[in-house]
């Protein structure tokens, strides 16, 4: 019997698994007891590793993680164009203009699409129900949309929210001397 | 080949891609306030207001300003609008509270509005934005409206907080004169701008909350509160915070029917912050205890690691409409002063002062 190698059967544990590869590998492990006893080992690190990596180091300081991370992906980039081989001087260049065009349009389509029609990746959290501050205000959004109340002050808006789903700003409005208070609300 | 339908479809899609096509205008917006109201519509700008179809969708900017007379006998002290998408706004609803006021019979006030729907193109007849009342609270905490938002409770803790206020700003510029008063407003526009800023987004709980920890709630002991937190607990991860269970008791002789609980986290750098308030609707009989627990949880933007959590009684309501606040010397003793947002009443005063100087601030003092 031929068995799938450690890295196959890592992704496996993990779930990360093309679909073809997944459905061959499922039948393997049916048959063959030290590769399942692999894969669980693998899920067993999973999970531990995933606890462990909640209990995160206190005064962790996420700013300097996040800036040190940044500067090693620019120093990385920088490497692999250093040592990237010379190009040559391409021998048909009727391909390549092609596939700049195309990706020009996917740009130009992509830019209406997210710009124009206001149209947004529908992510798991983007389908539920919310209230949230955005740049512009408080906006309660769900699959069918948003309404976001505006505020316009230049000194601090003061936001609060509640746990039964509504959030409010407060805030000094110059035009009418006023304190108003924008709420959304949750169904 | 284009057949004909296959030619009106492109010419459609081409007609979207396009761009903005304006479908609708002013009259897509509509004021519904009842006849008897004690408030009457005088003027509306719609300002830049317009509805646009884009692409797949329907966008409506509205910018508005309402000016607004009081009708009838009474000054007005709070009045809050409801603004609904064809009384299917997504996800929920929305509504502008304008507290704080000192509008006399006749007088006129303005109420502006700003917002930005965006929801999927629908062809439908009536107003796309319909904004209606949903209360007036008056001097003497009388109400008038459908109340369908709580605006009664809501105004009425405003126009405590605002009369507690005022009159502690009265007492500093009596007992220390125009340089205490002025101290005294720095330091809050100072504590307003230090107030730490957590992104939360508030929505339904999930079932499974990951590596979460249980945190006792500690209750903070706010004096002459008429209702006690006994206990409470709330899961939370780095990213999300169950909505808390706690136990309240009624300490008072009068039966309580909402109380709202200031949630308080510090976090592992020893920042305090107001995480929320946790309301609860109860029908709690003198010395009567109960269990509550929110269906919403607090998802935050950035990892939170907290350390510890708290909570203090923010305001009673009860059963015949009166309202408990605790008291600024209380929320001082209690170091909350330094915490929790200030009331609409001292952010309004605070900014006359940075925007007109001391003397307008006392004048305004002065007009209630």
């Amino acid at each position: 019997m031929r068995h799938p190698g450690q890295s196959e059967l890592a992704l496996a544990a993990g779930g990360d698994l093309p679909v073809w590869q997944r459905w061959r590998l499922h039948w393997h492990l049916r048959a063959c007891k030290r590769c399942r006893a692999e894969v669980e080992a693998f899920r067993a690190v999973g999970r531990r590793v995933a606890s462990e990596g909640a209990k995160l180091p206190g005064k962790l300081n996420w700013e300097r993680l996040a800036a040190e991370m940044r500067a090693n992906i620019r120093v990385g980039l920088e490497a692999g164009q250093c040592v990237s081989p010379a190009r040559t001087r391409g021998r048909n260049l009727g391909w390549r203009i092609a596939a700049a065009l195309a990706c020009v349009t996917l740009v130009i389509v992509s830019g209406w699409l997210f710009h124009f029609t206001g149209f947004r990746l529908r992510t798991a959290d983007s389908l539920t129900p919310a209230v949230a501050a955005t740049t512009e205000g408080i906006e309660v959004q769900d699959a069918n949309g948003s309404l976001v109340l505006r505020h316009r002050s230049e000194e601090p808006v003061l936001l609060s929210v509640t746990t039964d789903g509504s959030m409010a700003a407060s805030y000094f409005d110059d035009e009418t001397g006023m304190v108003t208070i924008n709420n959304v609300y949750v169904y | 080949m284009f057949t004909s339908t296959r030619l009106a479809s492109f010419a459609a899609v081409m007609l979207a891609w396009t761009g903005a096509a304006q479908v609708a205008g002013t009259e897509k917006l509509r004021i519904d306030f009842p006849p008897e109201s004690p408030v009457s519509v005088v003027s509306m700008d719609w300002g830049a207001s317009k509805a646009e179809a884009r692409g797949g969708a329907m966008v409506v900017e509205l910018d508005t300003s309402l000016t607004l007379r009081n009708t009838g006998q009474r000054a007005i002290r709070g009045v809050t609008l409801m603004v609904l998408a064809q009384e299917v706004t997504p996800g929920g609803k929305a509504s502008v509270t304008v507290p704080s006021l000192n509008v006399a019979p006749g007088e006129v006030f303005p109420v502006r509005i700003n917002l930005r729907l965006l929801r999927p193109l629908q062809r439908g007849s009536g107003a796309l934005v319909t904004v209606s009342l949903d209360g007036i609270l008056f001097d003497d905490l009388s109400f008038y409206g459908p109340n369908r938002l709580d605006s009664r409770r809501i105004l009425t803790v405003f126009e405590m907080e605002a009369r507690r206020d005022r009159e502690y700003f009265k007492r500093v510029l009596a007992e220390r004169g125009p340089e205490g008063l002025q101290r005294e407003v720095l330091l809050s526009l100072a504590r307003q701008s230090e107030r730490p800023r957590v992104g939360i987004r508030v929505a339904r709980r999930v079932t499974n909350l990951e590596g979460a920890q249980e945190y006792q709630i500690a209750a903070l002991a706010v004096p002459g509160a008429p209702v006690e937190a006994v206990s409470g607990s709330a899961r939370m991860n780095l990213r999300m915070a169950d909505a808390p269970r706690l136990v309240l008791r009624n300490l008072s002789r009068k039966k309580v029917r909402h109380v709202a609980l200031g949630w308080i986290f510090k976090d592992m750098n020893g920042r305090t912050i107001e995480a929320g308030t946790v309301p609860a609707k109860v029908d709690l009989d003198p010395g009567g205890v109960v269990e509550v627990r929110g269906d919403r949880a607090l998802h935050f933007s950035q990892p939170l690691m907290v350390e510890s959590m708290s909570g203090y009684i923010g305001y009673v309501e009860f059963a015949d409409g009166e309202v408990w606040i605790p008291s600024r010397e209380d929320l001082a003793a209690l170091g909350l002063d330094r915490v929790i947002s200030p009331s609409p009443e001292e952010q309004r005063l605070t900014n006359i002062y940075r925007r007109k100087g001391l003397k307008a601030l006392i004048e305004e003092l002065n007009r209630f």
